[in-house]
C-alpha cells in the first residue's frame, strides 16, 4: 500500500512539472496572469502537501519561494530573467528534495539556504534559516467571498504513538486557504511518568478560504476518526488577506479562545468596511479548484493514480489471455461445435474490448515529454550564447507510456545536436540572411499504427561533402563508393561518426546518433534524416503506437504464417489475372499501386499457385501491395521480442504466438517497402 | 536521532541531534532524568536538531515539571531551525524571545511563558 510519503512524492513530481511549465510559459510572456497564479498555486500546494507528509525542508523552501511569487502576483516584485532563472534552479532543487525523501541531507539544506539567500536579495528578508516562517502577505487583489472556519481539534491520546503527527495533518489545511494555528498544551506529567506517545495537546485553527464543509471534512480525513473535532463557521464573505493583515490579533484571540472577539475582527476590519464602496466579484463555486490547478479534492473523484508497474502486469495478463483466447478459438474451429464456437466468438469480442481498454490506460500525451525540452532549449541556448526558440506541435498525440519513457534520452540528444551543431550563432545567422533567433520545431502526429515525431531546425544543415570526407577517413566508405545525397546524410547514424570540429560538452563526442538510432530501433521504430545545407535539418522518428498488443492480419505463405499490422492494411484484392512476375503494378480505382511477392522477399520457391491475394497497405499515404498465398483473417497479436539474434532482420518487427502454439513473424510493411525500393533502384517507390 | 549527556563539575548538558520523533523519546527522557538527577543546572542544546514533532515539546515541558520539583535550573542554551519551526507551528514563536532563562531568586525555570501555555 502506498504510504503518505510515497503519495506526496508522486504528487510533488507532477506539481513540479506543472510549475516548470508555468515558468517556461512566463519566460515567453512574463505578464501572463494565469501562469503567475498557476506557479503560485503549485508552490502553495508543495508547501501544504509537504507539511502534511512531513517533508519539512520542502515546506520551508516552498514557503519562501511562494512568498517571492506572491510579490510577483501583487506587482511588488518584477518577474525579471534573474528571478525566473533562480526559480527554475529552485525547482530543480525542489525535485532533488523530493527525491531525497522525508529527511533532507545537510548538503541539500545548505543548498536551500544558498538559493534562499539569493532569493532574499530581492524578496523576503526572513528567508534565512531560523527566521520566522509566518507568511505576511501583501494585499493582493480585492477578493471577498471567503469563509472563516474555526476548528477545535483534540487528538486521541495515542495518535502520536501510532506515528501520526496531528500538527503535520493540520498544516496540510494550508492547501485550502490561509491558516492560523495555535497549539495548546495541558500540563504533562513529570518525566518519570511521561508516556511520550500520549498526546497532551489540542489545537485551535482558523482557516480562511473558499472551501465548504465537505472539502474541509475531506482534508481532515486522517484526523476525523482519531480526534474530537469541533467545526464552526465563524464568518462568511471575509476578505482573503484578512488573516495576513491581522495575524497577531487572530492568534491572540485563538490562544485565548475568544471566539466573539475573533468574529468581530474578521467582520469589522477596516478592510471589510472598504467593501461597501466596491463591487464584489462573483463568488467562485465553493471548493472548486481552478481548472489548471494541481489535483485537489474535487478532481480526486475523477482520477485514480495507479503505479505504472501495476499497468504492466495488467497488460501482460491481457496478453496471456489473448493467446489463450486464440487457442480456444482454434480448438473450437477444429471441433466444430456450434455452442463452443459461439462462446469462443463472445470471448474474442470481450478480449478485444479488454485489450483496447487496457492499452488505452497506458497511453499518455507526448506533451509530457515536450515540456521538458522547453527547459533544455532555454538553458542550453543561454549557455551557448545563441538565440533559439522551441515551437511544439501535436502535444496531445498519445503514445504508450513505455515508449515515451524510453524516448526521453534520444530526444534530448537530438535537440542538443540541433542546439549545438544545427542552429548558428546570432551573428552567423544574420550574415546568412536568417533571423537572429533560430527555431527548433518539435512535432508529433499519428500516422496509421505509428506515431511520427519530428525534430526540425532552421540551422545550417548537413554538409554532405564534409560527411563524405569524414566517412572516408573513418573507413566507413571508400573514395570510390557512390552514394546518393540522402545516403551520405544517413552516415551520421554510423557508430562513432562525428563531424564536430571540436568535441562539445553538450552533444558529446558524436557517438550519440548511433545510440539514438539503436534506442529508436529497440522501440521497434525507425529514424531518418533529411537536410539541406544552409536551410536546416529534419530528423524523423517513426514509432509504433504500442509495444504490447496490436490488431493484426494473419496471412499464409506456404506452410508459414505472418502478421501484418491491421492499421496499415487498406484492403485485400485478388492478383490480377495474367500478372507476371515482372509486372510490379496493379491498377486500383484509377491509381497504379506497386506490389511485391512476399515469397520473393523471403526467398521461397514459387509453387505455381495462381489464386494468390494482394494485401494493400498504406503507410504515410504511400500504397504498397504484398502478394500472399492466403489471407487467413484478423488476429489479436501479442507482440513478443525476437531476441538478439533476429533483432537486425529487416522488415520483421517481432513475433507472436498463434492459437495452435505456432510462432508467426510480424511484418513491418514500411520497412519492407523501403528495402524493396532500394533494391529495385527506385523502380518501386519507397514508402 | 541521538541524545547525549555531558556533565561537568557544575553543569549538565543534554544535546539532541537529528530527527526527533516518538521513537526517539525514550532515550531523550532517560538522558534528561539523568541530567536533572545530577543536581546541577541543566543546559539543553537543540542546535543540531533537524526535525521534531509535538512529542519533543511534551518532553521539554515534562522536564520542566521535574526540574521545578527539584528546584533545578533548566534552560535551552542553543536552539536551531527545527525547534523554531516547531514553536511557530504551535503559535509559540514569541516565546523564543531572549532571554529564555533568568537566574537568581526569581528563577524562571524554563524557556516558555507559563501564562501563554
Amino acid at each position: 500500500m502506498e504510504t503518505i510519503e510515497q503519495a506526496f512524492m508522486a504528487e510533488a513530481r507532477d506539481v513540479i512539472e506543472t510549475l516548470e511549465e508555468s515558468l517556461l510559459g512566463l519566460d515567453e510572456n512574463g505578464e501572463d496572469r494565469e501562469l503567475i497564479d498557476a506557479a503560485f498555486r503549485a508552490l502553495h500546494t508543495l508547501k501544504g502537501s509537504g507539511a502534511m507528509a512531513g517533508f519539512r525542508e520542502i515546506e520551508r523552501f516552498a514557503h519562501h519561494l511562494e512568498s517571492a511569487f506572491d510579490g510577483v502576483r501583487s506587482g511588488s516584485r518584477p518577474l525579471d530573467s534573474h528571478l525566473l532563472s533562480l526559480t527554475l534552479r529552485s525547482i530543480d532543487h525542489l525535485a532533488a528534495l523530493v527525491d531525497a525523501g522525508v529527511s533532507a541531507p545537510k548538503a541539500l539544506q545548505d543548498a536551500s539556504d544558498a538559493l534562499l539567500a539569493e532569493l532574499s536579495d530581492g524578496s523576503t528578508p526572513s528567508a534565512k534559516k531560523g527566521a520566522s516562517a509566518s507568511p505576511k502577505k501583501p494585499v493582493v487583489g480585492e477578493i471577498w467571498g471567503l469563509r472563516a472556519w474555526l476548528l477545535e481539534v483534540s487528538p486521541e491520546p495515542d495518535l502520536l504513538a501510532d506515528g501520526l503527527d496531528p500538527l503535520a495533518i493540520l498544516q496540510g489545511l494550508e492547501r485550502l486557504g490561509e491558516l492560523a494555528l495555535v497549539g495548546r498544551f495541558e500540563e504533562p506529567p513529570p518525566l518519570e511518568s511521561l508516556e511520550p506517545g500520549h498526546v497532551h495537546l489540542s489545537y485551535s485553527v482558523l482557516l480562511i478560504g473558499e472551501m465548504d464543509r465537505p472539502a474541509l471534512d475531506e482534508a481532515l480525513f486522517f484526523l476525523q476518526d482519531r480526534s474530537l473535532i469541533r467545526v464552526e463557521l465563524l464568518a462568511e464573505d471575509v476578505r482573503h488577506d484578512a488573516l495576513s493583515t491581522l495575524e497577531d490579533e487572530v492568534r491572540d484571540h485563538l490562544r485565548d479562545r475568544n471566539i466573539e472577539a475573533l468574529k468581530q475582527i474578521l467582520l469589522d476590519t477596516p478592510i471589510h468596511a472598504q467593501k461597501q464602496d466596491k463591487p464584489a466579484p462573483p463568488r467562485k463555486p465553493a471548493a472548486a479548484p481552478p481548472k489548471d490547478a494541481p489535483a485537489g479534492p474535487a478532481s480526486k473523484e475523477d482520477t485514480v493514480k495507479v503505479p505504472a508497474g501495476k499497468l504492466d502486469i495488467l497488460v501482460d495478463l491481457v496478453g496471456e489471455m489473448v493467446i489463450a483466447q486464440a487457442r480456444l478459438q482454434e480448438i473450437s474451429k477444429r471441433l466444430g461445435d456450434p455452442e463452443l464456437l459461439g462462446v469462443a466468438e463472445d470471448l474474442e469480442r470481450m478480449c478485444a474490448n479488454l485489450r483496447d481498454s487496457t492499452m488505452d490506460l497506458r497511453m499518455l500525451p507526448i506533451g509530457t515529454t515536450f515540456s521538458k525540452f522547453k527547459r533544455l532549449v532555454r538553458d542550453v541556448s543561454q549557455q551557448l550564447g545563441k538565440k533559439i526558440q522551441l515551437v511544439t506541435d501535436g502535444e496531445d498525440t498519445e503514445l504508450d507510456k513505455t515508449v515515451i519513457d524510453k524516448l526521453g534520452d534520444p530526444m534530448i540528444h537530438l535537440i542538443r545536436n540541433s542546439l549545438d551543431h544545427g542552429i548558428e550563432s546570432p551573428e552567423a545567422r544574420v550574415l546568412a540572411g536568417k533571423p537572429e533567433t533560430g527555431t527548433i520545431w518539435l512535432s508529433a502526429r499519428h500516422s496509421e499504427t505509428n506515431v511520427v515525431i519530428e525534430v526540425r531546425d532552421d540551422g545550417k544543415g548537413l554538409d554532405t561533402q564534409r560527411i563524405r570526407q569524414k566517412a572516408i577517413e573513418r573507413g566507413l566508405i571508400t573514395e570510390h563508393t557512390v552514394l546518393e545525397e540522402h545516403e551520405i546524410q544517413e552516415l551520421i547514424f554510423a557508430p562513432g561518426f562525428s563531424t564536430a570540429q571540436a568535441v562539445s560538452a553538450l552533444s558529446g563526442r558524436g557517438v550519440g546518433m548511433d545510440a539514438v538510432r539503436s534506442a529508436v530501433r529497440a522501440l521497434r521504430g525507425d529514424i531518418s534524416i533529411q537536410s539541406v545545407l544552409g536551410e536546416g535539418t529534419i530528423i524523423r522518428i517513426r514509432l509504433p503506437l504500442t509495444l504490447a498488443i496490436i490488431e493484426g492480419l494473419l496471412v499464409e505463405l506456404g506452410r508459414s504464417r505472418y502478421v501484418l499490422p491491421l492499421g496499415a492494411v487498406e484492403e485485400c484484392i485478388e492478383v490480377p489475372s495474367g500478372a507476371a512476375a515482372s509486372r510490379r503494378f496493379t491498377e486500383l480505382r484509377g491509381e497504379l499501386v506497386p506490389f511485391f511477392s512476399l515469397r520473393e522477399w523471403f526467398g521461397a520457391p514459387d509453387d505455381g499457385r495462381s489464386d494468390r491475394q494482394i494485401v494493400v497497405t498504406n503507410v504515410d499515404g504511400q500504397r504498397f501491395g504484398f502478394v500472399v498465398d492466403e489471407v487467413v483473417g484478423q488476429q489479436q497479436t501479442v507482440i513478443k521480442g525476437l531476441g538478439k539474434a533476429y533483432r537486425g532482420v529487416e522488415g520483421i518487427s517481432g513475433a507472436t504466438i498463434l492459437g495452435n502454439g505456432e510462432v508467426a513473424l510480424i511484418l513491418d510493411p514500411q520497412k519492407i517497402a523501403s528495402a524493396i525500393g532500394r533494391e529495385e533502384g527506385g523502380r518501386v517507390p519507397a514508402a | 536521532m541521538t541524545t547525549t549527556l555531558e556533565t561537568t563539575e557544575d553543569r549538565a548538558r543534554v544535546s539532541f541531534r537529528g530527527r526527533f520523533g516518538v521513537s526517539s523519546a525514550a532515550q531523550a527522557i532517560e538522558r534528561l532524568i539523568e541530567a536533572i538527577s545530577t543536581g546541577h543546572p541543566v543546559d539543553i542544546d537543540l542546535s543540531e536538531l533537524t526535525e521534531a514533532d509535538a512529542s519533543l515539546l511534551q518532553i521539554l515541558l515534562s522536564a520542566r515539571q521535574s526540574a521545578q520539583a527539584g528546584r533545578i535550573e533548566i534552560s535551552v542554551s542553543k536552539h536551531g531551525y527545527a525547534i523554531v519551526t516547531l514553536l511557530e507551528r504551535h503559535g509559540l514563536e514569541s516565546l523564543l524571545a531572549e532571554p529564555f532563562f533568568e537566574g537568581g531568586e526569581e528563577v524562571q525555570y524554563f524557556f516558555f511563558d507559563e501564562e501563554a501555555l
